[in-house]
């Protein structure tokens, strides 16, 4: 079957080797993985509740730090690509620290703002008495803290390639800012935006360091799927193996979905 | 109707201080791009006039600045007694409430959006139910001849839909006035013409200051009832298609006219050149002039002519090219001048270049206009 | 340069199959026992509650041995028992419990009979002052007291379930941590007023940590096996390290650093 890609020149044969060579890399330690993980146990294991808790947490709690990133992450970007203020260096190096910054200490970062002692938290364990680490929102916290700079990266630049001159094309049809915004500028870089979520919520979704540091870990509230993972490497490594593949299915599944929703092509 | 649109400020303040409010669209700006500065003065009334002028002159920043997108550094847009900008007070109003169509270069249709829901963007945007944009959108569409494209995407649009559909997305919001950035830039030169044609009957409907930015002479020609010719961000002439080819007053509204164009200043029947060189011109007024030479009206000679011709000069090839069934030779000396003559003269004067030869032009054939 | 090559394998290997990321010290070990003094690299597998204390011994290995250098690869026990079954080259191995000695030992990984150097009780840390006025474990399961505990995967966590079972005391933790000093470090930073660590852990944290001690009938006693591995490359240079540990100055090292005499 000749196809459309088949009009294109084969690949330099250097590119080609380093390519393959790539894919092996990337593909041989899941084979690794795949080798020494007891497929047979399989079945107790998606049944087994305590799994299931901590694969629903692991969702919910990675999909809400996507919304939370989304919601805050897009404004930021947009005022990135879009203004000049003071500061406007700083706080871009300040948006993409935490993607250089070790997880760990990440979460370190985070306790010594919103915890119980932390610059913010204090304020707010002695007005209120409760305070953000070891809870659920402490998860969603340190993911978004951690993943949020992936979708803003990513939108700033989806917002920087846009041709701006459909928006001015849309100003002058009689549109207000935020109808461009919603009609025009957003559906736009849906590429951008896409990739940028996906991104965002495959980073949350393995998250570990920082979720460890900041939020513990405690099966039902803060334990997510890597926590898990890392746990049964102690015990019961095949178990982990397992685990990993579970984790690694599911959002497969999900990044895949969220392509054909929101690109409308496979 | 008289119009008056000119690069020189007094005369702009004449026709300011008779009627800046009167109808039609109004514009006497400055505006900054960069280190560029496009100073501008113009009146356009119902008609639809073209600005023409090299690439880079500052045609899209000038209208730029008239659909609102570029704030003027400084001076007034008026459009039917509504003040859009004054710098001086502050005024400027935004794009979105000007009610100019515009249709851009390269048409920027919503990629991401049908024909239709394009042309319905507008309606949409000022409020009007989907329903009733769907329905005026759809009669648009019919009007440019493309019902049958309502469905698709931009994309899957020929040049010549493509460009239909921005004019109707244009005229969609009922624009006060219309302003197209060279509309025809983008198409083949299979599609030009049949949508030119199409563009000028649109245009002829159009009720309302219609403004044409275009580098093609013949699409100005076409299109437009009067020609601006901006040029290094300053109106250089402005006036009707005849006006502009017969007495060209810039060096782009020569070659648009296709004459040698000369600047100089006559006393007793004599121009002296301000590049070099002397014409002797029929009845010139004294004073500063510019004078004209259709290349055909130049003869060349091997030897120095005798008779008629009052102006003959020696100079050297320094090019030719075909021209058609003529061939143009272009002539170093004082003046330079590009000459038009048949190939048989050419290979009777067997020219090389760097070779010298005599030109020869009638007093007759010279035109002197005041500069 | 074959062997070296085949440590840089190993090496990567070892990193790659450990979720941590703890590297294996690689280093040329071309300096093989030459005569009768010892000399070389030793290349030590300790357990991290080690951490202190081997670092300080390593030292007077050196200064007592100037051909010896001592290289540590510090992780937490169950890591490096990964690590050495799944085929990372060391000359000796440290454990903070013996059930993961026992999983070497039983890969056949150890040479010779592992010997307990050293023995960790638990106690209570609690804030620096003990603000919660924290006294026995009972105050733990109080309603203005927050705890965080070791996950029951690792050794702390197991004694810690254990010690609970004795008292008869049943807790809910905020959290279980993956590893002890992770339990210290929420204690140290005032997140949680009191977890349940190792006595050597508190001797390493300072002024920031308190400690409460657990009575003798409640509590449990780890003990430290060490170990000369069957790969060793070194088995003198890891012989005279292990000697180290169990000579008197190697136990006021340990004493110190918290830890019970064998």
């Amino acid at each position: 079957m000749s196809r459309s890609r088949s009009n294109e020149p084969p690949a330099p044969l250097g590119i080609g080797v380093l390519g393959a060579l790539a894919v092996v890399f990337l593909t041989l330690p899941l084979v690794g993985l795949a080798s020494r993980a007891p497929w047979s146990d399989i079945p107790t294991l998606l049944t087994d509740p305590a799994v299931r808790t901590t694969l629903r947490l692991s969702l919910t709690a990675s999909l809400a730090a996507l919304l939370l990133s989304t919601v805050l992450g897009v404004p930021l970007a947009w005022l990135l690509a879009r203004t000049r203020f003071p500061g406007w260096r700083l706080v871009r190096a300040l948006a993409v620290l935490p993607m250089v910054l070790p997880p760990v200490v990440g979460g370190v970062a985070l306790l010594l703002a919103f915890g119980r002692r932390g610059l913010f938290g204090q304020i707010l364990f002695e007005a209120t008495g409760w305070s953000l680490p070891f809870t659920t929102l402490g998860v969603i916290v340190a993911e978004t803290f951690v993943a949020m700079p992936f979708l803003v990266v990513t939108v700033e630049s989806g917002l920087r390639s846009l041709d701006r001159r459909y928006e001015e094309a849309a100003a002058t049809l009689g549109a207000s800012r935020w109808t461009i915004l919603r009609t025009v500028t957003l559906p736009l870089i849906a590429p951008s935006l896409a990739a940028g979520m996906a991104l965002c919520w495959a980073r949350a979704l393995g998250e570990f360091g920082a979720t460890i540091s900041f939020a513990g870990n405690l099966p039902g509230r803060t334990q997510t799927m890597p926590l898990a993972v890392y746990l049964q490497l102690e015990s019961n490594p095949p178990a982990a193996y397992l685990l990993s593949f579970v984790l690694l299915v599911v959002s497969i599944g999900v990044l895949v979905g969220m392509r054909d929703r929101y690109l409308g092509q496979p | 109707m008289t119009i008056d649109s000119t690069g020189s400020s007094d005369q702009m303040s004449r026709s300011g201080a008779g009627g800046s409010t009167a109808a039609g669209l109004y514009v006497d700006v400055r505006a900054l791009r960069g280190d560029f500065a496009v100073e501008a003065t113009l009146a356009v009334a119902d008609e639809t006039v073209a600005i023409v002028g090299p690439n880079g002159a500052g045609k899209s920043t000038l209208l730029r600045c008239i659909a609102g997108l570029m704030p003027p550094t400084s001076g007034r847009i008026t459009l039917h007694d509504r003040v859009l900008d004054d710098a001086d007070v502050g005024i400027h109003e935004p794009p979105a409430r000007r009610g100019i169509g515009v249709v851009f270069q390269e048409y920027l249709l919503f990629p991401h959006r049908s024909a239709l829901d394009n042309v319905a963007y507008g309606l949409r945007a000022q409020g009007h139910r989907a329903g009733a944009a769907r329905r005026r959108a759809h009669g648009l569409l019919d009007r440019v001849g493309l019902a049958a494209q309502a469905a698709l995407r931009p994309a899957q649009l020929s040049g010549g839909q493509a460009q239909r559909v921005a004019l109707a997305r244009a005229l969609a919001i009922d624009p006060a006035t219309l302003l197209l950035d060279e509309p025809l830039a983008a198409l083949d030169i299979d599609a030009r013409q049949d949508i030119r044609r199409r563009l000028r009957a649109h245009l002829r409907d159009f009720r309302g200051p219609a403004l044409v930015v275009t580098h093609d002479p013949v699409e100005a020609a076409t299109l437009a009832d009067r020609l601006v010719v901006l040029e290094d961000g300053r109106i250089t002439q402005h006036g009707t298609i005849d006006d502009v080819t017969r007495r060209p007053r810039s060096a782009w509204a020569a070659r648009l006219a296709g004459v040698n164009l000369y600047e100089g200043r006559a006393a007793d029947g004599h121009v002296t050149l301000i590049g070099g060189g002397r014409i002797t011109a029929a009845g010139v007024p004294d004073g500063d002039v510019f004078v004209a030479i259709p290349p055909r009206a130049v003869a060349l000679f091997r030897e120095l002519p005798a008779g008629t011709p009052r102006n003959v000069w020696a100079g050297r090839v320094d090019g030719f090219d075909s021209f058609g069934d003529r061939v143009r030779v272009h002539l170093a000396g004082s003046p330079a001048i590009t000459a038009e003559i048949t190939p048989a003269a050419a290979a009777d004067l067997d020219l090389a270049r760097g070779g010298a030869v005599h030109a020869a032009v009638k007093a007759t054939e010279v035109t002197t206009y005041p500069r | 340069m074959g062997s070296l090559r085949r440590a840089v394998v190993v090496g990567a290997l070892a990193v790659a199959l450990t979720a941590c990321g703890a590297s294996a010290d690689v280093t040329d070990r071309a300096g093989a026992p030459s005569g009768g003094d010892i000399a070389g690299d030793v290349l030590v597998f300790a357990a991290a509650s080690l951490t202190d204390a081997f670092t300080e011994i390593g030292e007077i290995v050196e200064r007592q041995h100037p051909q010896v250098t001592v290289t540590f690869n510090f992780a937490g026990s169950q890591q490096l028992a990964t690590q050495i079954i799944e085929g990372a080259r060391a000359d000796v191995f440290a454990s903070a419990d013996q059930a993961q000695m026992a999983t070497v030992v039983d890969a056949g990984a150890v040479a010779g009979i592992p010997v307990v150097f050293a023995r960790n009780q638990l106690a209570i840390a609690v804030e620096a002052g003990n603000p919660a006025s924290v006294s026995s474990l009972r105050d733990l399961q109080r309603d203005d007291v927050t705890v965080v505990l070791a996950a029951e995967q690792v050794p702390a966590g197991r004694y810690t379930r254990e010690a609970l079972d004795r008292a008869g005391v049943t807790l809910a933790p905020v959290s279980l941590e993956t590893d002890v000093r992770a339990v210290l470090t929420k204690v140290a930073l005032g997140e949680v007023d009191t977890g349940i660590v190792y006595t050597s852990d508190l001797a390493a944290a300072g002024d920031r940590v308190d400690g409460v001690a657990i009575p003798d009938e409640h509590n449990v006693t780890a003990t430290y096996p060490i170990a000369t591995l069957a790969t060793a490359e070194n088995p003198a240079g890891a012989q005279t390290f292990i000697d180290a540990v169990r000579s008197d100055s190697g136990r006021t090292v340990l004493k110190r650093a918290g830890f019970g005499a064998p």
